[in-house]
């Protein structure tokens, strides 16, 4: 048990999928922050303050990384 | 291998510009907010790449790429899966929350949320592994530096510790920050001749692929990120998963003073936010820069028994003089990130909950200012004088990495606990964070009767983590809770949203 053998038959691909969804739920609950408390303390509103935008681009990268090796 | 004239040019030219840019923060420090959290005036960039440049040491770099050398791109998820999602959530939970606080330290809040016993275990232990740790970073980059170019370990250490002594005891963490980021562009230029070069001798990144995959089944998992938990590597997807994306990574990322500190220092809190964030991109980028070195080594010197060995290997036989010289720059700065960024907390650590909460409680803040310094004159005078202890233990790094492995799981259990749940109590704490140690203690003793892979410090570190959970909650079930009211601001439902709840805080505090 301890060394996770119950997760041994698991497909690589299912497990790839698993690592991905790791990514993606950061991602998700970026989403559902408001804008006033992602750009708190920022000095203007500009599109590029945004993180939503910043982690949505990071996630995407990583997931094609991901989804290739 | 020898430095030529240009090389120590460059050499010298690095370390004077890092004096004399650590030394112009010195002007800003008139308190021991300005010395330990830079005045709370950073940018979010700065505060990335300090936090890059303080992860990534001058072992790191041989190891890494000796890693990737043995187990291919696996290594990577350290830095993606093992970085980028516990970055992303510590920017957007955590980061803001402490920032809300109000607090210095990672111990100070515990003490805060939990009691001053927890604050004070807390403070000793992480004070004790990382002041060892910073003993044993010396030495082995001595060590390594005496093996790539004949330097006396004594000389490297003295060196290093005098340099980054000068800056750190004068500028606090403005310097601390500042010189990481001229650092790790020197990292990142020294890294990037070695992979540019490195792609020219071997015919580019077709060619690697190609190269690596024709050579064997034995390199067949080279180019696998997730790799299957029967194969023998102390990387496989379970262990990532669990171990280091559930709780080394978070633990690191949201538990770790060295780490937390810089964003603390930021300049508001959207800058704080996204320091981290920001710090996620480039963490992206680092295992282009120390794992691929290693999967060109595959290519260009296959069947070389020590991986570690890999690094000056590429070193001497790629790079040209001058190169040579940054590229060892690049080691020095990689070093010294590290240790500016360990001292400099760890004098926060000693000053705030240790020599404040039991040594001197109603100084003025120039007294403590003073004491900082103090701290970390001392702390490095110690670490030239213990670091030579590794010599008497072959393996040393290692072990203590793998030790300090095992209190991040259950401090981590504890601090993620008390965020959010206002049930938890002081003592399902304390016994929490205890237990989880001694868990980590007992699977590691008894490591191979239990597991079945070569190092299983990830599955330790999610066992520990899981029964520290367990008992954290069980006795927190079984005890009473502090009152509402003293956990406002403490815990994430009660977090702090007006200046009249931050005045309660400081209250308290107080």
């Amino acid at each position: 048990m301890l060394n996770f053998d119950w997760l041994g038959g698991i497909d690589l691909s299912v497990a790839k999928i698993f690592i991905i969804s790791a990514f993606l739920a950061p991602l998700l609950f970026s989403l559902f922050l408001k804008k006033e408390y992602l750009y708190k303390g920022a000095v203007d509103l500009k599109p590029w303050r945004n993180l939503k935008v910043w982690i949505l681009i990071l996630t995407l990268f990583m997931i094609s990384i991901y989804s290739y090796f | 291998m020898s430095l030529l004239g240009i090389d120590y040019f460059i050499v010298i030219l690095y370390l004077v510009g890092t004096i004399v840019i650590g030394l112009y923060y010195e002007k800003h420090i008139s308190s021991s907010s300005d010395y330990f959290l830079a005045g709370k005036l950073l940018p979010f960039w700065a505060i990335a790449i300090s936090i890059v440049g303080t992860d990534i040491g001058a072992v790191d770099f041989v190891g890494l790429t000796g890693q990737a050398y043995r187990y291919g791109i696996v290594v990577a998820n350290f830095d993606w899966i093992g970085s980028v999602p516990a970055m992303i959530l510590a920017g957007l939970i955590f980061i803001p929350y402490y920032w809300r606080a109000g607090v210095y330290t990672i111990p100070e809040y515990l003490g805060r949320r939990y009691n001053i016993y927890l604050r004070a275990i807390s403070a000793i232990i992480w004070l004790l592994f990382i002041a060892f740790t910073l003993g044993v970073i010396l030495w082995a980059t001595g060590v390594l530096l005496q093996e790539m170019i004949g330097w006396p370990i004594m000389f490297s250490i003295i060196l290093t510790v005098v340099i980054v002594g000068l800056y750190t005891i004068t500028g606090g963490l403005s310097a601390v920050v500042m010189t990481d980021v001229i650092q790790v562009v020197i990292m990142i230029i020294g890294s990037l001749a070695i992979l540019i070069l490195g792609f020219w001798e071997i015919g580019g990144v077709g060619a690697l692929f190609e190269k690596v995959t024709a050579m064997g089944p034995e390199y067949a998992n080279h180019f696998k990120l997730v790799v299957s938990p029967e194969v023998n590597t102390p990387y496989p997807w379970t262990g990532i998963l669990f171990g280091l994306t559930f709780v080394l990574a978070p633990a690191y990322f949201i538990g770790n003073q060295v780490i937390i500190q810089r964003s603390l220092g930021a300049k508001d809190e959207w800058n704080a936010k996204a320091s981290m964030i920001f710090g996620a991109f480039l963490k992206v980028l680092i295992p282009i820069l120390v794992v691929v070195p290693g999967l060109i080594a595959v290519v260009l010197f296959p069947n070389v028994e020590d991986g570690d060995g890999v690094y000056a290997k590429l070193i001497k036989e790629l790079l040209p003089p001058g190169l040579t010289g940054l590229v060892f720059a690049a080691f020095l700065a990689a070093l010294m990130s590290s240790v500016s960024a360990i001292v400099n907390s760890v004098a926060t650590v000693w000053t705030k909950d240790i020599y404040e909460l039991f040594i001197k409680k109603d100084a003025d803040d120039r007294h403590y200012l003073i004491v900082g310094r103090y701290v970390t004159g001392i702390i490095l005078v110690l670490a030239v004088f213990t670091s030579p202890i590794s010599e008497q233990f072959p393996g040393i790094y290692v072990y203590v990495q793998t030790i300090n492995s095992f209190v991040q799981g259950p401090i981590f259990a504890v601090l993620l606990l008390g965020i959010f749940f206002k049930r938890i109590t002081q003592w399902g704490g304390l016994f929490g964070l205890v237990s989880g140690i001694i868990i980590s203690g007992i699977l590691y003793f008894f490591k191979a009767e239990i597991f079945t892979i070569e190092d299983p410090f990830l599955y330790i570190s999610w066992w520990s983590f899981l029964g520290s959970v367990i008992v954290t909650t069980l006795v927190s079930l079984f005890t009473k809770p502090k009152p509402v009211e003293e956990l406002t601001g403490l815990v994430y439902g009660l977090i702090l949203k007006d200046d009249k709840l931050q005045d309660v805080l400081n209250s308290k505090v107080e």
